[in-house]
């Protein structure tokens, strides 16, 4: 603002505006128009002393202008205005955040992602046979990935699994429990259970049997549950892959 | 633009994040009615699909349990409703099975989550199941009772008066001991353990040797078979405590002795033991199969 009275006369006229919320973007709004009726008297060939003058008697009486407009900026109708603005803002924020939330989320979902979890304490993997098959459970896609044999003797099933894309929760929701705990066996018919459940993720998982026996050429793998089911049958030294193949 | 047409604008921002809100919290687990629930959680469970579905079951508080059915199985889902939407909640779930052949003829549970017994049999000619379980929290007594067997060997009661209540049962608690009868009252099942030492959960074989007792009329209405007697022994080596009203008792080597607390009869596990007047009663003689009332 150029003018002290200019000033004055803006302060006069939005006294009579109620709503506060609009006092700055009208006063920006009338300073610019003084400002342009300014240049316009001078460009006339009026000095700038006498233009600002003429620019306030121009506008009129400012208590009469401030409550026509306060007619125009309703209270009640800014108000509405002002919550809106500041809920819609809020929600763009949430929306977004939920947005990137899911989108994230869904991608991890999409991808197999992670490696599987080195065991230590186990020694060295002196066998490994990669199984290399798919089922599909219901919402969930079973990879039965490998069979590895450590040296200390203990075996480990590794297996991930995927979900549709967008799938409600809960997700990853495969695992090799059964009712009658009866999933894995050797070709004599021995049952055999892990005592190490380790997962990445929960899509990548290691299972790891103790006592399977070392003189087993297979290891069979049959879960059924309500119709569904997961079978293989794994051998476990090169004889039995000889045999297999 | 003018300001209504700029309240509009908000407006349909804020519908549209409301719709990115709820379609959130379905992807989260939420859905519009409890039986899409029920068949997103049976695949997500790799159970079924339910050849029948047992009893839908909802509480005015909005608390639900589907139970259905398949084949030998029976299995249940909890939900509850949180505004618009049903969620899992952490009710009865599982799935069992019962075996007519084998040691398991019927299973029974009770939850807090929807203060019901709920259960199934595989004996067909089953037509009622009485039941026994310890501890009734409020009143201090066992919930006994009796409940009819509905098609598919299926048993639900529900109970309006405030039964157990401890949290740990809301996830559903076996109930310990089953009788499967006939029409006619006849006991062609059991199933469940006796116990041998008071202080194991179970229970005995409850009898009333006189059905013309006069102190049968304070007990719960119990029905048991007559002139039976259980086969158990009552061992009382272990330690126990049993708090009641007014003091503690403990079984110790074949007496119960407790402390400022003087009663003539005891009731605890189904057992009603009458004792002396100077408050510590001997169980030696006593016959496995009393019932014990404690006043």
């Amino acid at each position: 603002m150029r003018f002290e009275t200019w000033d004055n006369y803006i302060d006069a006229m939005l006294s009579q505006v109620k709503f506060r919320f609009d006092h700055k973007d009208i006063r920006l709004e009338y300073e610019e128009h003084m400002e342009d009726k300014l240049e316009f008297l001078m460009d006339c060939g009026m000095d700038e002393e006498r233009a600002a003058r003429e620019v306030l008697t121009e506008m009129g009486e400012p208590e009469s202008l401030g409550k026509a407009l306060n007619e125009i900026h309703s209270p009640l109708l800014g108000w509405i205005w002002w919550v809106s603005k500041i809920a819609a803002k809020i929600a763009i924020a949430v929306g977004v955040f939920l947005v990137l939330y899911v989108s994230a989320m869904e991608l991890n979902v999409a991808l197999r992602g992670g490696e599987y979890e080195v065991l230590e304490n186990y020694g060295d993997v002196v066998w490994k046979y990669e199984i290399n098959q798919e089922f599909v459970i219901d919402d969930v896609t079973v990879y039965l990935d490998d069979v590895q044999l450590y040296e200390t003797g203990c075996v480990a099933v590794r297996y991930s699994q995927k979900n549709e894309i967008f799938r409600r929760y809960p997700k990853y929701s495969f695992d090799f429990s059964s009712l009658d705990g009866k999933v894995f066996s050797d070709e004599d018919g021995n049952y055999y259970s892990f005592f190490l459940n380790s997962f990445t993720n929960g899509k990548k998982t290691v299972l790891l049997f103790e006592d399977f026996s070392p003189d087993a050429d297979y290891l069979i793998i049959d879960w059924n549950q309500h119709g569904r089911s997961v079978y293989a049958k794994v051998p476990m030294n090169e004889a039995a892959k000889a045999g297999e193949q | 633009m003018s300001r209504k047409i700029q309240i509009a604008k908000n407006v349909f921002i804020i519908l549209i994040v409301l719709a990115i809100y709820m379609f959130t919290m379905m992807w989260a687990g939420g859905f519009l009615s409890k039986e899409e629930l029920f068949e997103h959680w049976e695949r997500a469970n790799h159970y079924g699909p339910a050849e029948k579905i047992l009893l839908n079951y909802e509480t005015p508080d909005g608390r639900a349990v589907i139970f259905a059915k398949y084949k030998d199985e029976f299995y249940f889902k909890s939900c509850e409703k949180k505004g618009l939407l049903w969620s899992a909640a952490r009710g009865p779930n599982g799935i069992i099975t019962v075996d007519s052949d084998g040691a398991k003829k019927g299973r029974g549970f009770y939850s807090n989550f929807i203060n019901a017994v709920y259960g199934m049999t595989s004996v067909e000619e089953t037509n009622e199941i009485f039941f026994y379980m310890d501890a009734d929290f409020i009143e201090n007594k066992p919930l006994v009772d009796v409940v009819e067997v509905g098609e598919d060997g299926f048993f639900f009661k529900k109970y309006d008066d405030e039964r157990l209540t401890y949290t740990d049962t809301i996830a559903g608690t076996d109930i310990p001991y089953l009788e499967g009868r006939d029409a006619e009252g006849n006991v062609m099942w059991e199933s469940g353990e006796l116990i041998n030492n008071i202080n194991d959960q179970g229970v005995f074989r409850a009898i009333y040797p006189d059905y013309e007792d006069e102190e049968k009329n304070n007990l719960p209405e119990l029905r048991f078979r007559k002139g039976i007697e259980s086969e158990i022994n009552l061992n009382y080596n272990d330690i126990s405590t049993y708090e009641d009203v007014t003091g503690t008792c403990r079984f110790e080597e074949g007496h119960i002795v407790y402390e400022n607390h003087r009663f003539k009869i005891m009731y605890l596990n189904g057992l009603r033991y009458e004792g002396t007047d100077n408050g510590a009663p001997n169980l030696e003689g006593v016959k496995p199969g009393t019932v014990f009332v404690l006043e």
